[in-house]
Parts: C-alpha cells; structure tokens; sequence
C-alpha cells in the first residue's frame, strides 16, 4: 500500500501516494523468497557460529562444571514440583524468586518428558540451558543488526559471547539469571524493531516483564531496553511507544503482588510467609556482600574469581565501555555494562550468577569496538592507522586468548564433575529402604524424589516450621541418613539440627570427590564418631573446585 | 424479513448451545463461564485498544489518512453539491450558510433542504440567500416520514454535481475541503470519500465531564479507527462529510429510511454495491461540531438520547444483515464486528467487574483470577492513549486543555462507559418495543463563540412527522 514515506498530517502535503483498493495488485514475489533474498547472508554467517555456540555448551554438559552450586538442583527440584506436585516449590514457597523461572524449566521438562528420560533430573535443567543459549545467540545478532552493527560484528559478538570460559561455565548452570538474560535479549531486540510500532513497544515490554518475572534482578537493566526504545522511536511518537511500553511492564509486574494477595501472603503476618518481608530480607536485612574494591569482601574475591575465569572478554569489555558511551548504536550496550559495572558498589548482596547478564553486553561492546575502528570515516591515512590498529588489537587478543580459551575447553571436557553425586544417587536409591529420611541437597533430592523415596533438604531442616512439625517431630534423631557434600559441610554452622545429626553419624560409603553418606545413630556416639567428632576433616576451601589454575 | 429472522435464529442457537454446554460441565461450570467471560473481555478490550492506535501503530500507518495536496483553483473537474438539512434551525443556519458560500471550489452547488411547516428556518435560509444570490438552491419539501433521511432524498434529485455530500445545520466545514476531496477522488478513484468530523467544546463546568470523553471518541474515530474500517473494506459512514458518488446515490434509491440514514447508507453501499470506500484524517480540515450540552435533559441537548438513536439504527443494520453480503468472510466478519461493538462493549462493561468480583467472592484458582485481570493490561493501554490523545487534541486544534480534563479522563471514564452501555442497552430495547419516536438533539452553540472559530454539534435527526414531497426555490 503506501510507500513508506512518513508525512505529518498537519502539514498537509505527501510526496508519494499509491492509491488505495486500486484493482488487483500485480503479480508479486513471494513474501517468503523476498525475505529470504534479504537474510540468506546474515544465515550463512550465524549458522556456523550457532553450531560452534552449540558445539562448546554442550560438549561436557552434565560434567563441568560439576555440582558447586546448589541452586540448580533448588530450581530443577521447584520445577518438578510444579509438574507433578502442582505447587509453586518443593517446599513452601516463600517468595525468594517469582516462580516464572522454574514454570519454564517445568514446561520443558513437559514438553520433553524430561523427568523421565534423563535419570539426573539436573540434566534436564542443563540441557534446557543450553537450549537457551543457542536462542540467546540469536536474539544477540538480531540485537546487534537492528543497532546498526554488521552481520560480521554481529556474529564475532555471538562468537564472544558463547566462547568465553565465564560463558561455557555459568551457561551451562541451571539459573535463574540464563531465562532472565534470554527474555531481556528478547526485549532489546523488540525495541530496536525497525518497524517502529506500537506493537513492538508492547511486545518489549511483555519479554521484559517475564524477564523480571523470571529472574527479579532483570529489573536493573530495564533502563537500557527504555533507552533502545527512545532511540528507535521518532519524537513524533515517542510518548506513545514510552506510555504503552511503561503502562503494560506496570501492569503485568503487578500481577506478582496481586498473585501474593490472592494467596493472602501480600502482608507479612503469624503463621504464614509473606512477599514483602522476603523483599524486605533480600533488601535490607541480607548481609551484603561488601565493597568490590577492598580486599578481603566477598564482593571482591567474587570479581577477581570471574576475572580470572576469563579476564579478556570481562576485562576488554569494561575497557572499551566508557568510549562506547560515545559511539550512538553501542551506546545501549555500554550503559547495560556500566550499570552491571556500578550496581555491586552498592555494596549489598551480590548474586554467584551476577555475571550471565554482564556477558552480552560485554560480546557487543567488544566486538562493537573493532567495528568502529575498523569503520572509521575520515582522512584515508587516518582510516587505515585505525584499521591498523583495529587487526593488530584483534591478532594480539586471539593469539592470547585463544590458547588459554582452548585450554580450558580441552581440560573441562575430560573432568566428571557430577560422578560422585551421581553415584551416591544410585547407590541410596538401590541400597536404603523407601521411607527412609535421607537428608541431601538438592541436586541430589529431585532424582530420589522422582523414583519414590523421601529425600529432606538439608537447608529444610533448620529453616522450615512445617518440615520440622511433620517430618522431624524428633529432631535431629529423626533424621536417618545424610549425604554429606563439601558444600554442604562448610555450612552446617547456619543449620544447628542437621549439625548434631552429622556429628552423631557414621561414614557408611565414601563416593570421593569430598561426598560421604553418613547414618546417623541416635544413641551415643560410637568411638569412631567420637574420633570424627573431635578431628573434624580439613575444611573444605570456600572456592568453588575450579579444574583451572587462576590466572594473577 | 426472512434473512432477519435466520439470522436471529443462529444467535438464539448459539446461546442455546452456549448455555447447554456450560450446564453441561456443571462441576467446573463456575471456572469455565469466568473462563470464557475472561476471553471475551480481553478480545473486547483488545479490540478496543488495536482500534485506538491503529493508526499511530507504525510511521507508515500514518501516512495512510492524509490528505493529498489540494487541487489548484481553476483546475476543478469534479462538482459537488452539498445538502444542507435543517429542522427549526434558526439559531445556527445562518452562520453555516455564510461560511458553506465561502468554499474555495469553483463547482460547488449548495441546496437546503427543509419541511414546509418549518418557516422561520425558510425565512432564515431565505434572508442568507438575498445576501448571497445564485448560491443557494433551496428544496421546501412536504414528507411522509420523519427524519434527515427524507430531506435528503427530497434533494437528491436536483443535485448537480458529481459528488453529494450531507452537511448538519450547525457544523463548520474548511473552506477549501472540496478541493482536498477532489484531489483524493483523482488520485484513488474512490466512490466514497470520508472526511474527518471533530467535536470541539471540552467542557469547562464539573456537570460538562462527559464533554471530553465525546471529543476523544470522536478524534479517535476519525484519527485512527476509520483506518481500520477502510483497510477492513467496510465503513459504517458518519453522516457528516462523507462524500457519495451521485450515480451511486441514486442508483441505491437514496439513503435509507432509518433513525441513522447514514450508516446504512455506508453498510448497503459497501456489502452490495462494492463501493471503494477512503478516508483521510487532518485537524486542518476537519469539520467542526458540538458536543451536546447536557448528558439525559432532551430540550437542551443529550448525550444520551443522541446515542440511543444512534445505537438503534446501528443495531438496525446489524439485525437487518446487508452486512453479511461482504465479499470475504474475513471481511463479513470485520462488519459485523463493527456494527456490534456497541452491544458487545456493553456487555463487557458488565461482565468485567463481575468476574473481577466473582473471582475473589468465589474463590477459583489463583490462575484463573489473574487471567481474569489481563483485560486490564488493554484498558490500561487505552487510558493511556486517551491521555495522550487529549494532548494532541489540544495542540492540532488549538483548544486549552485543563488538568480537570485529564482527570475527567482517568477517573470517570467507568461513568461514561456506564453511560454508553445504557444507552445500548435502553436501543435494543427501544428496536423491539419502542414506538419510534424521534427526539432532536437540542443545540447548546457551545461550540461556536463570537469569532467563526468554532466547532460544531452532532448530527441529529430532527423529530418531526410531516410527509410529502418537497418544491424547489
């Protein structure tokens, strides 16, 4: 129909008109090939790079990184439960995260029939991971496309982005933060649509709110995806596209607290949890993990193990960050990186996952810089110093690293990280009776809940009046079995309970890697425990068991 | 008679068969009608929103309504005529004649159109035509039937021009519109032309909340939802600078006799006689009307009555089912859509509070609770683009926009809603069981202060029973 020339209706005048309903159009190419024509390029380009992406995340999935992180067996657990349980956690949910995260590891496990076809209910959550990071390499080039950057940039930030050790680690982990980044990549290549519609703005705006709703530290971020709105938005119509896009987000956030109100768990209260004073914990009344400058904070050590998993992605990225401010398409991925560079001073509590959100932002603004300096107009000698420049910077950052990079790569792909679980999994579902209380983490639980037995979790022991009332009416004595992991071990202070059942417990069978099943004996402690008892094992390192020597 | 009746049967069977189904899942019949009540209010307020910004929904959109730049003077090949119909207008049809001989197109024919028992408008119109000789034809008339419908067509036959085109009493309409249309009919070949009608009066007393409500309705229908209806191929017309084909006109046997003449007009025009149908959208060159002064007080101007005669004609055509003669069923759908809405905007503005509340008293799964709020998600958008609407309407047509009308726009929007869902309602009623009284919208000339700019009333049929033929002076 129109020709696309924009014409303000005030001013009364059009250039261009093709009269409207004017007899049958001529014959047309079709949609489809029309399209294809237009994109076969920007596929020939990303199709390699899916496949490297996919190749990398998924070579070793289930082995590296091995079990560090409870919380992927918490979410994996939470989503099983919501399949076959129908409720929204394992146990009571307590408002720690929106529950949209682990509703879409539990649609895929639906989909796929993955409690059953995977015997390590994890793997389930692992390969949905890695499902979406492929998803996020798209979504990064579509973003990258529609800022202006070239198909070469693009797929190079998709390079960056899927090769990086910190990417190979954190995107094969089970978290909450992997949906959130992949609905926020969504949101920002909504709103940079060329299209400039209101139906992008509303679409952006749902993406952003499942995002949230999915992992609530999104929120952080949405000043990036209103910044790439009012960038593709004329002045004309900005205040419609900015209206429907905070009208809609408002709304469909609020239905988090109106879902709490409908269960009467809005308002803190007696008896029952609450939204608002798990906002008010999270908030105010969690110890923060201190500045991430002074040595010795948790804060600080969490940085220098991310910058020494990977310090030239992490480290080019933040480099370049500041004279990305003034470049105008890599501007909304600088002021992402800047306001994840800014937050943790605030010094509260920094997430183990913070970093998965910084890595897209960091993949564009680098591979962003070479573009730049490769495209840089002026003067012919001027252009080709900086293309100079530009080859010369990309050589000395392969050549160093790219070995470290493929080192790494080599040597997590031979390490079984989750075969001491595994087995310890195995030999409690075969050898212990079926009600037996056997209290484990949680990626050990799912798979003995899936095959019928009565696993506790430990944090549950301590930390839940209902568990304690019904399944502890003893205490500590009516616990039979433990599964003692090292991270398990290096906690035990913050769970009382559980801390007198393991010192009142023998080492049935070691399965290495640091994981022991223990029973515990309510009666007096035996010699051996006693021995145990008063010479504990070394403590475990606080460090999670990273295969790789860390670098600085 | 007969398509009226099957049709009617089909919609009695729907129910029916609604109704057995939900009994039948008598378990769950609770969460399964909130279910559905739920998706009707979000397709409805859906629709709602969609309709509001479609034409703003992308740059391009936009570029759809406007007008083409107007032909030169002198270069005229096209002529109109526009009919003027007056019932005891004394008070405002003088002025609108002075301003109609002030058109800048040079083929421009101009009758009036009244009843012979009507003097002092003759005289009015008589005393505007010694000041302006040879502009005006004025065709007296004695009908049968009450109502514009009879007036206009008591014109039509000595109309001139190419083009007819229906002009109230009381509006003001841009000097050079004509050669606006007649560069769109060149450059489209449209058989119909829909010009923009835009309410002007605001309302500045606390009992004149409902006046901003009617404007945005208003600038949204002729701004963005007449987009829709173009695209869509079917356009219920306004009754107020639209633009017909004469032949055309004539070859339909003139506007039918109907409580909305001009809506039916569009739906026979466009479902049997394929009529292309365009539209086009500028402040500029906008006619000018007036909201009517009070909301239910008949002499001084209602609202409410306004609607209901409205309402009943348009349910009118609905029920009498030309529109199911649309080519597609794409587009028979659309129509249909279109002439409902009204009856379904009523029905939802019940069903939406009362599955809100039902919800809570009842107590079904949380799931379905907050389903039942996603329609908010597009009401909310639609207050959002009213707000917004409301700016720009102050700034295209140059009027002051208070802080009272924004508030009469996010706060008391339910009460007009409320108003409107009556008036369906009190229409339908009235179709089947009314004694088809007409009642003339009163004239409140809020829209027109000393100086000529002003805006302009709606429409209104007049009341008025007295046949016969019409003469021509």
């Amino acid at each position: 129909m129109s020709t696309g020339t924009w014409v303000d209706p005030e001013a009364d005048t059009v250039i261009i008109r093709i009269p409207r309903q004017a007899g049958p159009p001529a014959a047309r190419e079709p949609r489809l090939r029309r399209w294809w024509r237009a994109h076969w390029s920007g596929f020939a380009l990303l199709t390699p790079a899916l496949l490297f992406a996919g190749a990398v995340t998924g070579w070793n999935l289930q082995g590296w990184p091995g079990r560090i992180d409870d919380d992927e067996g918490t979410y994996v657990a939470e989503a099983w439960a919501m399949l076959y349980e129908h409720h929204l956690s394992h146990y009571t949910y307590w408002y720690d995260h929106p529950p949209l995260g682990w509703a879409q590891i539990a649609a895929f496990g639906w989909l796929t029939d993955g409690f059953h076809r995977v015997y390590s209910d994890v793997m389930l959550g692992r390969q949905f991971m890695w499902c979406l990071t492929l998803v996020a390499c798209v979504l990064l080039y579509v973003f990258c496309r529609r800022l202006g950057l070239r198909r070469v940039t693009g797929c190079a930030a998709v390079v960056l982005f899927a090769a990086s050790p910190l990417a190979l680690m954190y995107h094969r982990m089970v978290s909450l933060d992997n949906i959130g980044t992949v609905w926020l990549l969504a949101a920002l290549a909504i709103a940079a649509s060329r299209r400039q519609s209101l139906g992008a703005a509303f679409w952006s705006a749902a993406a952003l709110a499942i995002g949230i709703l999915s992992k609530e530290t999104i929120v952080i971020l949405a000043p990036a995806v209103v910044w790439v709105l009012w960038q593709h938005t004329s002045r004309r119509t900005r205040r419609w596209h900015l209206g429907i896009f905070g009208v809609t987000l408002a709304l469909l956030l609020a239905g988090y607290p109106l879902f709490a109100a409908l269960r009467d768990e809005l308002m803190p209260g007696h008896g029952h949890v609450s939204l608002l004073r798990s906002l008010w914990w999270q908030f105010f009344a969690r110890s923060g993990s201190g500045d991430p400058l002074a040595p010795g904070s948790m804060s600080n050590w969490m940085v220098h193990v991310w910058l020494g998993v990977d310090p030239w992605l992490a480290g080019a990225g933040m480099a370049v960050m500041i004279p990305a401010l003034w470049v105008r398409r890599l501007r909304p991925a600088a002021i992402g990186l800047l306001i994840q560079v800014l937050v943790p001073f605030k010094c509260s509590y920094l997430p183990y996952f913070y970093v998965t959100s910084v890595l897209p932002f960091a993949a564009i603004c680098v591979a962003g810089a070479f573009e730049v300096l490769w495209l840089r107009s002026g003067a012919r000698r001027a252009r080709r110093v900086s293309q100079g420049a530009a080859v010369a910077a990309a050589v000395a950052l392969t050549a160093a690293a790219g070995p470290q990079w493929w080192g790494e790569l080599s040597a997590q792909s031979r390490i079984a990280g989750d075969s001491s679980s595994l087995a310890a999994t195995r030999w409690v579902e075969k050898n212990l009776p079926r009600d037996a209380t056997v209290v484990t983490d949680d990626y050990i639980w799912p798979d003995l809940k899936t095959h019928g037995m009565n696993p506790l979790w430990e944090w549950k022991v301590d930390g839940d009046p209902h568990v304690n009332a019904v399944t502890l009416p003893q205490g500590w004595k009516s616990v039979q079995f433990v599964v003692l992991t090292p991270e398990s071990a290096e906690s035990l202070t913050q769970m009382p309970t559980l801390a007198r059942a393991v010192s009142h417990s023998i080492v049935l069978k070691d399965f290495g890697q640091g994981i022991t099943l223990r029973e515990v004996l309510p009666g007096p402690l035996t010699r051996a425990a006693t021995a145990a008892a008063l010479n504990p094992a070394p403590p475990v390192s606080p460090l999670p068991p990273f295969p790789f020597r860390l670098t600085g | 008679m007969r398509r009226y009746s099957s049709i009617a049967l089909v919609k009695i069977a729907i129910i029916c068969g609604l109704v057995a189904g939900l009994t039948a899942l008598a378990v769950h019949a609770v969460v399964w009608a909130l279910f559905i009540a739920g998706l009707y209010n979000l397709a409805i307020s859906g629709m709602e929103a969609m309709w509001r910004l479609y034409a703003d929904r992308s740059p391009d959109a936009q570029a759809s309504l406007a007008w083409p730049k107007s032909v030169r003077q002198g270069d005229e090949q096209t002529s109109f005529t526009l009919i003027v119909c007056a019932l005891d207008e004394v008070e405002v049809i003088g002025v609108t004649l002075d301003k109609l001989v002030r058109q800048t197109h040079q083929r421009c024919q101009i009758i009036v159109s009244l009843r012979d028992h009507d003097t002092p408008t003759i005289e009015a119109v008589q005393a505007v035509r010694r000041r302006h000789p040879g502009c005006i034809d004025l065709v007296v008339g004695n009908y049968d039937e009450s109502g514009k419908a009879a007036q206009l067509n008591g014109a039509l036959p000595h109309a001139t021009g190419d083009y007819v085109c229906p002009i109230d009493a009381e509006c003001d309409v841009a000097p050079d519109l004509l050669r606006h249309v007649e560069a769109l009919i060149r450059q489209t070949g449209a058989d119909i032309v829909q010009g923009a009608v835009q309410l002007m009066n605001l309302g500045g007393r606390a009992r004149e909340w409902f006046q901003a409500h009617n404007v945005l309705e208003y600038f949204a229908w002729y701004s963005s939802r007449m987009l829709f209806q173009v695209d869509a191929g079917f356009v219920p017309l306004g009754g107020n600078t639209v633009f017909v084909r004469s032949e055309l006109a004539r070859a339909a046997g003139g506007w039918p006799s109907t409580p909305t003449e001009d809506c039916a007009m569009g739906v026979l025009l466009c479902s049997r006689y394929g009529a292309r149908v365009v539209a086009a959208f500028s402040p500029r060159l906008a006619t000018r009307e007036e909201v009517p002064p009070t909301i239910f007080h008949r002499k001084q101007g209602s609202l409410f009555w306004q609607r209901v005669r409205w309402l009943e004609g348009i349910f009118g055509e609905l029920m009498r089912g030309y529109w199911w003669q649309m080519p597609t069923l794409r587009q028979k759908i659309l129509a249909g859509y279109i002439l409902a809405a009204p009856i379904l905007q009523a029905i939802s503005c019940a069903l939406l509070p009362l599955a809100l509340i039902s919800a809570f008293v009842l107590k079904v799964p949380e799931g379905l609770t907050l389903f039942l709020y996603v329609p908010l998600i597009p009401l909310a958008v639609t207050m959002v683009s009213m707000l917004l609407a409301l700016a720009q309407f102050g700034r295209s047509y140059r009027q002051k926009v208070r802080v009272g009308h924004f508030a009469s726009i996010m706060f008391l929007t339910p009460a007009y809603q409320l108003i409107l869902a009556a008036a369906a309602v009190w229409a339908v009623y009235r179709h089947y069981w009314g004694d088809g009284t007409w009642y003339r919208t009163g004239r409140g000339l809020q829209h027109r202060p000393a100086e000529p700019q002003v805006p302009a009333q709606a429409p209104a049929p007049s009341e008025s029973p007295v046949p016969s033929e019409g003469a021509v002076l």
